[in-house]
């Protein structure tokens, strides 16, 4: 008999609310206690949710698109989480801020809860504690904050879920296309997950030519919310690519495709903020240096976790692309900024950590968590104070 | 006493440019300009030290409100509203603009100077990374940088007015590098090679003016047309001088049109006043009437079409002539108040536009220190490009070898488990031998 608190429902909810409690406490000691690294931009508590790009999403949901190919344009950011804001806004009469958590907590929560739904029907079943820490390491790692802020990783993570659980659920192939699709309106790492989808569709197809026509048909379909995103971009600015063009604006330019793919294949990008400052001043507090870090560290685990066999192949393929998409695409120019939060979205991670803090003595495990639910707290303190922690 | 020591002082100035216009070999002409005219418009580049300020509007036309974007026309008239101080002396040049509050927009301040070694920009309103939020910070910024780390085709300098007059200042990098002084337009055409196409007289309002027809032959980027196919050209601008010999030939009236004779623009300016100790004349108050609009950054929603009456005017009225010679000193921008926010690439091994960037500390004794630990840092980054050589050397070697051990251990996995397989066929095959 099952107790009422470790049913996916409520386990994923409850958690949801215990580790979102840590990130509001940790926000609220920012504002009222942490000194701004420069004059406070937003005098409400509740504003200092929506800073850097969240302040982009809220102007998308207020002011629609725009687009100058002279500056950082609103087209580098996808429009389904905007668009759920905007239509929250119209229904509810709420504040941008407001619509935008809110999408942002709904989803979390939801996505919660698929992620017990998802690990109770994984084979071999994980045992309970497995299955509670990897649900407690997807609410307390460092960069799982951004998912209570305004921000769409926390809708991207609940339509990954969605994705892994129609696989796992054998659903019918154009439904989890759709699903893949509407992931793609979301972030512009949805994409990736096309790889997980044409394995699902190879291992569901009799023959190499059943896969060769059922891939052609589906392919599109779960790119459809890109597709129609660079529609809209073409009917409203003349040019369906302005969302990649607009990029130029964020970060450095590369000065030529082989110095990008030597800095790359040396991971350049991972090591060479470091070199920066001397060792003295490197801060594990110290956003910078903190997302080359984490990207490592989830590589190295899903790496490990798949030499293991601890992941199934639907699930390396999906970490593969959501690791290696924002990798080739933007660390080079982004000097890894902002590779954290892209990373906090790579559901795998959480399995293999959920699995590794089960095995280890209870003590260990607590430390561990404790630490992490420090440096989330702590990171929600100074992302809400103003400090660069994109 | 005072006055004979200005005129000693300014004497070689003016012979020296005088014998500069006579060497310099002008192009054939059509017509040749009149010495007496000629001479009174060498006179502009005598001035030594001028500061002119001035107000400046611009309003739509009716017509303009019914061909202009709605959006680009509001940036025309909220931009082209403001009061601006332009100043120069020596080859240095100063422009301070303050722009009232608009619609979308507070009050804003931006001074701009180049002082022959530096050039400086400040605000008193900066963005960090926060435009989406329209939200502008009231820090005031400053930047300093090295002309060789700009572009030379570069222009900071707006110079509405005296270009509305007839005075050409240099505003591009390039040309504020090389000895400069101010010149008459239609003199600095001739000299670019430009031609006088027919020269008469007119009348204007009652005053009986000199006309000058001349063409300019170097292309103007920043009034780039495009003809039919849409494409842009180098284009030819005709102009139109009316010079008042009352007033030492000033201009009453400049028109520029394209090469097909459509008018662009046409100034008229009034109310002469003669500079305090030169000979020459400069108007209190003109008035532009702008024709088209082809922003490169508007061009999607720009028009290029030439319109018989104009899209908007640009008002100007000068609010003080000032012939004093301002010291050095007013020529660079110093940040001295604590806050302010400093992108200082004034430093030689500054490679770029970007270089130190510090805050001015609360105690300015501790400036030079922070200074020297953010400039430590710089150079700490600079130089990790040097140190990162072997690293990514080292990486891509282990890469390497990695791939290589990997498809070793795939080889000899697929080796083992072919042999395995031999080995249970061979047991296989003996055991049904034996049986």
């Amino acid at each position: 008999m099952m107790a009422w608190w470790s049913k996916p429902l409520s386990l994923g909810l409850l958690i949801y609310i215990w580790t979102s409690g840590i990130v509001i406490l940790g926000a609220s000691f920012g504002h009222q206690f942490v000194t701004p690294p420069r004059a406070a931009s937003a005098p409400n508590f509740y504003e200092k949710f929506s800073a850097y790009d969240g302040g982009w999403y809220k102007w998308i949901a207020v002011s629609g698109y725009h687009y100058d190919p002279g500056q950082q344009s609103s087209t580098a950011f996808f429009p389904l989480f905007p668009l759920l804001g905007a239509v929250l806004m119209r229904l509810t009469g709420l504040g941008p801020t407001w619509a935008l958590l809110l999408v942002s907590h709904v989803c979390l929560a939801a996505a919660f809860v698929l992620a017990a739904v998802y690990l109770h029907g994984r084979r071999p079943p994980p045992d309970r504690t497995a299955l509670s820490f990897t649900l407690l390491a997807l609410g307390v790692m460092p960069a799982t904050f951004f998912f209570r802020m305004t921000y769409s990783e926390s809708t991207f993570l609940l339509l990954i879920l969605l994705f892994l659980l129609g696989i796992q659920r054998n659903w019918p192939l154009p439904t989890i296309a759709l699903i893949a699709g509407l992931a793609s309106a979301c972030r512009p790492v949805g994409v990736g997950l096309l790889l997980p989808l044409l394995l699902y569709i190879w291992r569901r197809s009799p023959d190499r030519r059943a896969f060769l026509l059922r891939a052609a048909l589906f392919a599109p379909l779960a790119c459809w919310g890109l597709l129609a995103y660079a529609a809209f971009l073409y009917l409203q600015f003349g040019d369906p690519l302005v969302f990649a063009k607009t990029q130029v604006h964020w970060g450095r330019t590369a000065p030529s495709l082989t110095t990008k793919m030597l800095a790359l294949l040396s991971y350049q990008p991972i090591w060479e903020i470091f070199l920066w400052q001397p060792p003295a001043n490197w801060s594990v507090f110290a956003w910078e240096q903190v997302n080359p870090v984490y990207f490592a560290i989830s590589v190295v685990l899903i790496f490990v976790g798949a030499w293991q066999g601890r992941l199934n192949a639907y699930e390396i393929a999906l970490a593969a692309m959501l690791l290696l998409i924002p990798y080739l695409t933007r660390a080079y120019e982004m000097n890894m900024a902002s590779s954290a939060r892209f990373t906090a979205v790579v559901f795998p991670v959480y399995l293999i950590i959920g699995e590794y803090l089960a095995r280890l003595p209870p003590a260990v495990s607590a430390v561990t968590l404790g630490l992490s639910t420090f440096f989330l707290g702590a990171f929600s303190a100074l992302f809400a104070s103003g400090y660069p922690i994109f | 006493m005072i006055a004979s020591s200005l005129v000693c002082r300014r004497a070689p100035v003016v012979a020296v440019c005088l014998v500069l216009i006579a060497e310099s070999p002008l192009p054939a002409q059509n017509r040749e300009l009149p010495e007496s005219v000629r001479l009174a418009l060498v006179r502009y580049a005598a001035i030594e030290s001028l500061a002119v300020t001035w107000t400046q509007t611009a309003e739509a036309t009716p017509l303009g409100r019914k061909k202009v974007a709605a959006d680009v026309l509001d940036k025309i008239v909220s931009n082209g509203s403001f009061v601006q101080q332009l100043a120069f002396r020596n080859g240095r040049i100063y422009v301070r603009r303050e722009t009232q509050e608009g619609s979308s927009w507070p009050p804003r301040t931006e001074e701009i100077a180049f002082d022959r070694e530096l050039f400086y920009a400040a605000q008193n309103l900066f963005y960090v990374s926060d435009l989406r939020n329209r939200e502008p910070k009231d820090w005031p910024y400053l930047h300093k940088w090295l002309p060789r780390n700009d572009g030379p085709e570069a222009s900071y300098f707006r110079d509405d007015y005296f270009r509305a007059s007839g005075v050409r200042l240099p505003t591009r990098i390039k040309e504020l590098l090389l000895s400069w002084h101010p010149q008459a337009e239609l003199l600095a055409l001739l000299a670019e090679g430009g031609q006088i196409e027919a020269i008469g007289s007119a009348s204007l309002d009652g005053h009986s003016l000199f006309r000058v027809q001349a063409s300019s032959l170097v292309p103007k980027p920043n009034l780039g047309m495009r003809n039919e196919q849409g494409t842009r050209e180098k284009p030819l601008y005709r102009y139109d001088f009316y010079f008042d010999p009352e007033y030492g030939y000033a201009i009453r009236r400049l028109e520029v049109r394209d090469e097909a004779g459509r008018l662009l623009t046409r100034s008229d300016c009034t109310g002469f006043e003669q500079l305090s100790g030169w000979s020459v004349w400069l108007p209190r108050l003109c008035r532009v009437a702008v024709h088209t609009w082809a922003g490169v950054q508007e061009e999607r929603k720009s028009i290029f079409n030439i319109f018989a009456s104009p899209l908007y005017i640009k008002n100007i009225r000068v609010n003080a002539f000032d012939v004093k010679l301002w010291p050095d000193d007013r020529f660079q921008l110093k940040p001295t108040m604590p806050g302010v926010y400093v992108n200082d690439a004034s430093f030689p091994e500054i490679k770029g536009m970007d270089g130190v960037f510090y805050q001015v500390p609360a105690d300015p004794q501790r400036l030079n220190e922070v200074i020297a630990v953010r400039r430590a840092l710089y150079q700490g980054w600079r130089g990790a490009d040097k140190r990162s050589r072997p690293l990514r050397a080292l990486f891509l070697v282990l890469n390497g070898m990695g791939l290589v051990s990997l498809a070793v251990y795939v080889i000899v996995r697929q080796y083992k488990a072919r042999g395995q397989h031999v080995v249970l066929q061979g047991t296989r095959e003996t055991r049904e031998e034996g049986e």
